[in-house]
């Protein structure tokens, strides 16, 4: 297995390893891929920073979806205006 | 007896009936498609209201002609969501004369006064509208990289939607999403925010 030592702040992965983490930390690996990539990481500390930065950085943009918790919202004459325009569309 | 089409009142023929499931439908989701607009508008928060308003005209279009089969009804709205963002940049495009390397270099100005002592008038107002470290690195993203990270990561698409969203191969996706993720970790590092992904 093809390791690089840890050099302090870097936060780039080993380059040949970087599209199998990706897709392990976002889960569209193969299993295969997967047990690859985390035993690479495991034991590369360079990879498995970046990994464990990437994967709580994925969980950070999936909750984006439901965040801010305070809804936004049209207000009633934009809606108003929006059921005309859908009136216009039944033609 | 039976009732003719013509029978009904208005408030209960089929059309308005449509119109009404739809409204309802629309009224459950516009605050998620009023966010994904605003993060692929940046602080241009008209111009979000107004891509949420012709996306849902476009979709109730779609509604009536059969073209939703009823699933996933987050999904197909932001598909149509990008659809328009798309549509008015280029006509944005094509008034303005300024073509995307432009617009993105623009774009990259604007993310470098982030760190800067003393921001311009675009740059203090984007600051307040992405205050947080997620929303600042998601919005330092050239805008093709962005819209990747908003379908795939954000709104959970499978990479097969994204790529036919924004008419782009798969691959491409995944090589965009890579360089976005590896920025977005480069730019929360430079912030010192690193402690946010503990």
């Amino acid at each position: 297995m093809k390791l690089h030592k840890d050099s302090g702040d870097s936060l780039e992965p080993c380059p040949h390893m970087e599209s199998m983490l990706n897709q392990t930390a976002d889960g569209t690996a193969s299993k295969l891929v997967e047990i690859y990539a985390r035993a690479h990481a495991a034991r590369c500390p360079r990879c498995g920073t970046f990994l464990a930065r990437l994967t709580a950085m994925l969980g950070k943009l999936r909750r984006m979806s439901t965040e801010p918790a305070e809804p936004e919202k049209l207000d009633e004459k934009q809606w108003e205006s929006l059921e005309a325009r859908f009136a216009e569309v039944e033609g | 007896m039976t009732l003719t089409r013509e029978d009904l009142p208005i408030s209960q023929s089929p059309i308005v009936s449509k119109r009404a499931e739809f409204a309802a439908m629309a009224r459950q989701h516009e605050d998620a498609l009023l966010r994904t607009a605003r993060r692929m508008c940046g602080a241009d928060k008209d111009l979000a209201q107004d891509i949420v308003q012709d996306a849902l005209v476009s979709a109730y279009r779609a509604y009536l002609d059969g073209r939703f089969d009823g699933r996933h009804p987050a999904a197909w709205l932001t598909r149509i969501l990008t659809n328009c963002f798309l549509y008015a940049k280029r006509q944005n495009r094509t008034e303005t004369g300024l073509d995307e390397e432009v617009i993105a270099n623009m774009q990259g100005s604007m993310d470098h006064g982030w760190n800067s002592n003393i921001p311009g008038p675009d740059t203090k107002l984007m600051r307040e509208t992405f205050s947080e470290p997620m929303e600042r690195a998601l919005m330092s993203l050239p805008e093709s990289q962005r819209l990747c990270v908003l379908l795939a990561d954000v709104e959970e698409l499978p990479y097969a939607e994204v790529a036919a969203a924004l008419d782009i191969p798969i691959g491409t996706v995944r090589s965009r999403l890579a360089r976005a993720r590896m920025q977005m970790l480069t730019v929360i590092r430079d912030m010192n925010q690193l402690e946010v992904l503990v």
